[in-house]
C-alpha cells in the first residue's frame, strides 16, 4: 500500500516543485532526472514484489476523509474549467463541467449513502499499466528535458512556459497512476477529469489561436465523456447499489442488469481513446510540442480510455453495449488506417495510426472474450512503446532537419543513421512479422472469427492491408538511398538519445520476452477476470516459429555478409528514366538541361484524402453511436 | 516426420516446379500469339546464365534486401508445406481467417485432414483468390510494370536496377512463390481422401492455364482499376461466402 500511495503522490509533489522552478538550468534538469529515476525504481519495485506475491489485493474500505478531499478537488477542477470556459468565451465547456461535478457532489452530499467497496485495487493489469505509465512516461519526460531546450531555440516566438509544461507532465503521470490504482468509480472519475484538463493545458501550450482552438476541442470532447461517466456513477449508486468498478463488472458480467452504466462508461472510454466520431481532439493535439503528443498517444490519456474498456470487457459479452464498442472500434481501425495513407506529415500519420490501433484495442475489449482481451492487452503494451518511440524520433528528426514531413525523410538512413535506425525499430514494432503488433492482430483475428463477428473480420482484414501500406511507404522512404547524400551533424541531445535508445531496447526485448509476459502477467489476469482457467492462447509451436523469424531477421545481415564475402560488385550509376548527368543526383531532361532527381511517395489523395473520407466517417460513427446508445438505454429502462 | 519430408520436397522441387511452369507459360503464350516460342527449359538456361554474369549493382544494400526476400519467401512456403499456421503463413492476414471458418482450425495440417474439400464451403473465397492470383503471378490485366512480356523487358518496375546474380535470386524467389501459391490452390481441394490429391493437381494446372489465357487476352489496366476491382471482388465474393458460412455452421 505504501508504494501505491508513494507512486500516486510523488508525481504531484514533483509537479508542485517544478511549477516554481522557472529558471531553466542544470538544477531543474537534474531534479527531473531524479524524479524519473525514483518513479521508475518504485514502479519496478512494485511490479516485482507484486509478481512474486501473486494475488491481487485491495485496500481502504472506508475513508470519509479522503472522499471529502477528492470532492473538494473536483470542485477545484470545476473552478478551473469554468474559469477557462469564461476566459475563452466557450460557455458550453463551463456548462459541461458544472453539470457533471454538480451530479457527483449531489450524490455524495445529499444522495444515498455510497455502498462500501475497496477504493484501491491492484492486480496484474494494474502492474502492466504501471509499467507502461512509469517507464514509458518517465522516458518521455527525460526526453522532454533536452527537447524543450531545442524547441525554445527553434521557436523563439512562443513564450517560454517550460516550468508549467514539466509540471503538467508530472501531474499527468500522477493522475494516470491514480486512475489505474483506483477501484472506486468516484476516484477513477476524479483522476479521469485531471487527465482531461491536463491534456487541455498541454495542448494549449503555445497559446496560438490554433493551439487554443484545438485544446478547447479536446476539453469539450473529454468533458462530454466525463458527463457520461458521472451519470454512470449516479445511476450505479442509486439503482444498482454499486460504486466500484470491480463490483460493477462482477454484477454486469453475463447479464444485462448493469447495461446502462456500462454503456455510459464505454461512451466515456470511447471519447477518451479518440474513437470516431471523437477522433478530432487527438488529431488537433499535434500542435503541442512533441513530448505532449508522445505522452498523450502512448503512455497516458488514450490508454486510460482503453484501460477502462478492457476492465469492463466481461460485461460486454453478447450484449448491445459490446456491439456498440466493437462496431465503433472496428470501424475506427479501418477508417483511420485509410486516412493515414493520404498523409505526408509524419506526426499526422502517427496520429491516425494511434486512432486506428486504439480502434482495434477497443474492438478487442468489446468482444468480451478472453482471447480478444488477450490481444487487446498486448496491442496496448506494444503500441505504447513503439508509438512513443516513433513520436520522439520524429520530434528529434524535426529538430535536426527542420521538417517532420515524410517526404523530407528520404534517405534518412544516410543522413542521420542513428535516428533512422531507431525509427525503423519503431515502425517494425508497429506492423512487421515477428514483432508484437502482428502477433496481437493474429490473436484478434482468431477471436473475431470465434465470436462470429463477420463485420469485424472484414474490418480487420482490410484495415490490416491498408496499415501495411502506409507503414511500408514510410519505411521505404527511410531506407531509400540518394547517392552522395551528406551525413548531417547529429544535434540530438544526450537526454533525448538516452530516451530513444532505451525505448528501442525496450521494444526489442518485449518482442523477445512476450511469451513470458503472457504467462506471468496477462494470462493470470485474464483467468482472474473471467473466473476460469484458460487454455494457452498462443501455442508453443507458433511461438517457436516467431522466434525463428526474429532470429532470421537478426542473422540475415550477418549471413548475407558471409555469402557475399569476396564477391566483387561492380558499382554503377542508377537508372533515372533520362540520361544520368554523371553525379547520380541529376538527370538530363528533354531540353538537355540537368534536373535533380526526386522520388516521391504515393498519397492517393483522390481516394483516401481527408476531404473525402473524414466527414462521412465521423457522421457514420456518430449516427451509429447515437442509435446504439439510444436502443440499449431505451431497451433497459 | 511427414512435415519434414514435405518441407524438403518443397525446398528441392519448388524451384523446379516454378521453372517448369515458367517454361510452359512462355511456350503456351507464344503459341497463343502465333510464335514458335523458346524451349521448355529456357527459364533454367536464363537463370544459369544470370548467375554466371558479372554482378553489377547500384548500391550494396541490394544484396541484403534481395537475399531477405528469398529467405522469407522460402520460409513462408516451408511453413505452409510443413502444415504450420496459415495466419503466420499469410503475414498480411488477408486470407487465413477464412479457412479457419470452415474447418475450425488455422493449421494447414488440420485443413487437409477435413473430410470435405474446402472449396465446397468456400467457392466465393476461391474466386476471390483466383482474382488475386493474377496480381501475385504478375499477369495482365494486373501486371503493373512487372510483366514478363517483351514490351516490358527493358525497364521493369522494381527490378530495373537489378542484374546478374541478384536478378537471378529474384527470379528464383518468384519460382518458389509461384509453387507456394499453387499449393494454396491445392489447399482448397485436398481433403482426407488420398484421391483428392489427384484432383488437386489438375485443378492447379487448370488455374495456372486460366491465368495464362487471361494474361494473353486482356490489356493491362491502370492501378486505380486494379485497386477498385480487387476490393470489390474480394469484398463481394468473400463476404457473401462468409455470411452464408456463418449461417450454416
Amino acid at each position: 500500500m505504501g508504494v501505491i500511495a508513494f507512486l500516486i503522490i510523488l508525481p504531484f509533489v514533483a509537479a508542485f516543485f517544478l511549477a516554481f522552478m522557472k529558471q531553466q538550468g542544470k538544477m531543474r534538469d537534474y531534479f527531473i532526472f531524479t524524479c524519473c529515476a525514483v518513479i521508475v525504481a518504485a514502479v519496478l519495485y512494485f511490479a516485482v514484489t507484486n509478481l512474486i506475491n501473486g494475488e491481487s489485493r485491495s485496500y481502504i474500505l472506508e475513508t470519509h476523509g479522503l472522499d471529502t478531499a477528492i470532492l473538494i478537488g473536483e470542485f477545484g477542477l470545476m473552478g478551473l474549467v469554468v474559469y477557462y470556459g469564461f476566459h475563452y468565451k466557450k460557455y458550453y465547456v463551463a456548462f459541461l463541467s458544472i453539470a457533471q461535478t454538480g451530479l457527483i457532489a449531489w450524490l455524495e452530499l445529499f444522495g444515498k449513502k455510497i455502498p462500501e467497496a475497496n477504493h484501491i485495487l491492484s492486480d496484474k493489469l494494474t502492474i502492466m499499466m504501471c509499467l507502461i505509465i512509469g517507464v514509458v512516461g518517465c522516458l518521455i519526460c527525460v526526453y522532454a528535458v533536452g527537447y524543450m531546450k531545442e524547441y525554445r531555440a527553434h521557436h523563439p516566438e512562443y513564450k517560454d512556459r517550460s516550468a508549467f509544461f514539466f509540471a503538467m507532465l508530472f501531474v499527468f503521470l500522477g493522475a494516470m497512476f491514480g486512475l489505474v490504482f483506483s477501484n472506486s468509480l468516484t476516484w477513477i472519475y476524479f483522476f479521469w477529469e485531471i487527465t482531461s484538463i491536463c491534456s487541455f493545458l498541454l495542448i494549449g501550450y503555445n497559446q496560438t489561436q490554433e493551439a487554443i482552438t484545438n485544446s478547447i476541442r479536446a476539453l469539450w470532447m473529454n468533458l462530454l465523456g466525463g458527463l457520461g461517466f458521472a451519470v454512470a456513477i449516479v445511476y450505479g449508486t442509486l439503482v444498482l447499489n454499486v460504486a466500484d468498478l470491480h463490483g460493477l463488472v462482477t454484477l454486469g458480467a453475463g447479464n444485462e442488469i448493469a447495461i446502462i452504466p456500462v454503456i455510459l462508461l464505454a461512451f466515456a472510454g470511447i471519447t477518451k481513446s479518440a474513437q470516431f466520431p471523437f477522433s478530432g481532439w487527438l488529431l488537433g493535439a499535434m500542435v503541442a510540442p512533441t513530448p505532449t503528443s508522445a505522452l498523450l498517444h502512448s503512455a497516458t490519456m488514450v490508454k486510460a480510455g482503453v484501460y477502462l474498456l478492457i476492465r469492463l470487457s466481461p460485461t460486454f459479452a453478447g450484449n448491445l453495449a459490446g456491439t456498440m464498442v466493437t462496431t465503433i472500434g472496428g470501424f475506427t481501425f479501418f477508417a483511420a488506417s485509410l486516412l493515414a495513407i493520404s498523409q505526408s506529415d509524419g506526426k499526422k500519420v502517427l496520429a491516425y495510426s494511434t486512432i486506428s490501433n486504439l480502434g482495434l484495442i477497443t474492438a478487442c475489449a468489446g468482444v468480451g472474450m478472453h482471447e480478444a482481451v488477450w490481444a487487446g492487452v498486448f496491442l496496448m503494451m506494444f503500441h505504447a512503446v513503439s508509438k512513443s518511440l516513433m513520436f520522439l524520433s520524429v520530434g528529434a528528426v524535426e529538430n535536426s532537419t527542420g521538417s517532420r514531413n515524410i517526404e523530407d525523410m528520404h534517405g534518412l538512413i544516410v543522413k542521420l543513421p542513428g535516428l533512422a535506425f531507431v525509427m525503423i525499430v519503431g515502425i517494425a514494432g508497429m506492423f512487421l512479422a515477428p514483432f508484437g503488433m502482428l502477433i496481437s492482430k493474429w490473436a484478434a483475428l482468431k477471436a473475431f472469427v470465434d465470436s462470429n463477428s463477420l463485420l469485424l473480420v472484414v474490418f480487420l482484414i482490410f484495415g490490416s492491408a491498408t496499415t501495411l501500406f502506409y507503414w511500408t511507404k514510410w519505411l521505404g522512404k527511410l531506407v531509400a538511398v540518394l547517392h552522395h547524400s551528406a551525413r548531417l551533424p547529429n544535434t540530438v541531445g544526450k537526454s533525448e538519445w538516452f530516451s530513444l535508445i532505451s525505448q528501442a531496447i525496450l521494444m526489442i526485448s518485449l518482442c523477445l520476452t512476450f511469451p513470458m509476459v503472457s504467462t506471468y502477467i496477462v494470462e493470470p489476469f485474464l483467468s482472474d477476470m473471467f473466473h476460469q482457467t484458460l487454455p494457452a492462447i498462443i501455442s508453443s509451436g507458433n511461438v517457436n516459429i516467431m522466434l525463428m523469424m526474429l532470429c532470421a531477421i537478426v542473422i540475415l545481415p550477418i549471413a548475407v555478409r558471409f555469402l557475399t564475402f569476396g564477391k566483387k560488385n561492380k558499382i554503377v550509376m542508377s537508372y533515372m528514366g533520362g540520361a544520368n548527368a554523371g553525379d547520380d543526383r541529376n538527370f538530363i531532361d528533354a531540353f538537355g538541361d540537368s534536373k535533380p532527381m526526386y522520388l516521391a511517395n504515393w498519397y492517393m489523395e483522390d481516394y483516401f484524402g481527408e476531404k473525402i473520407i473524414l466527414k462521412p466517417a465521423i457522421m457514420l460513427a456518430a449516427a451509429g453511436l447515437i442509435v446504439m446508445m439510444v436502443i440499449a438505454i431505451g431497451g433497459a429502462v | 516426420m511427414w512435415s519434414i519430408i514435405s518441407v524438403a520436397l518443397y525446398l528441392i522441387l519448388g524451384p523446379v516446379v516454378g521453372g517448369l511452369l515458367a517454361g510452359f507459360d512462355r511456350k503456351i503464350s507464344a503459341r497463343l500469339q502465333g510464335r514458335q516460342g523458346p524451349p521448355l527449359l529456357q527459364p533454367f538456361y536464363d537463370l544459369f546464365k544470370l548467375f554466371s554474369k558479372q554482378s553489377v549493382v547500384v548500391n550494396n544494400v541490394q544484396d541484403f534486401l534481395v537475399c531477405g526476400f528469398l529467405v522469407f519467401i522460402v520460409f513462408t512456403g516451408g511453413l505452409f508445406f510443413s502444415g504450420g499456421d496459415l495466419l503466420l503463413v499469410f503475414f498480411a492476414l488477408t486470407l487465413a481467417g477464412i479457412f479457419y471458418k470452415s474447418t475450425g482450425s488455422f493449421a494447414v495440417s488440420d485443413i487437409i485432414h477435413s473430410s470435405v474439400s474446402n472449396i465446397a464451403y468456400l467457392p466465393g473465397i476461391f474466386i476471390g483468390f483466383l482474382f488475386i492470383l493474377a496480381i501475385k503471378f504478375r499477369k495482365s490485366p494486373f501486371d503493373l510494370s512487372t510483366s514478363h512480356h517483351a514490351h516490358q523487358e527493358m525497364v521493369k518496375g522494381l527490378t530495373t536496377e537489378l542484374s546478374g546474380n541478384i536478378l537471378a535470386l529474384v527470379e528464383l524467389s518468384h519460382w518458389y512463390e509461384n509453387a507456394f501459391l499453387l499449393g494454396v490452390i491445392g489447399l482448397f481441394i485436398i481433403n482426407s481422401n488420398w484421391w483428392s490429391f489427384l484432383i488437386a493437381v489438375p485443378v492447379c494446372i487448370i488455374a495456372y492455364f486460366m491465368e495464362i489465357l487471361v494474361d494473353n487476352t486482356f490489356p493491362r489496366v491502370k492501378w486505380e482499376v486494379m485497386l477498385k476491382s480487387t476490393w470489390l471482388v474480394t469484398l463481394v465474393a468473400g463476404v457473401i461466402n462468409l455470411m452464408i458460412l456463418s449461417f450454416i455452421k
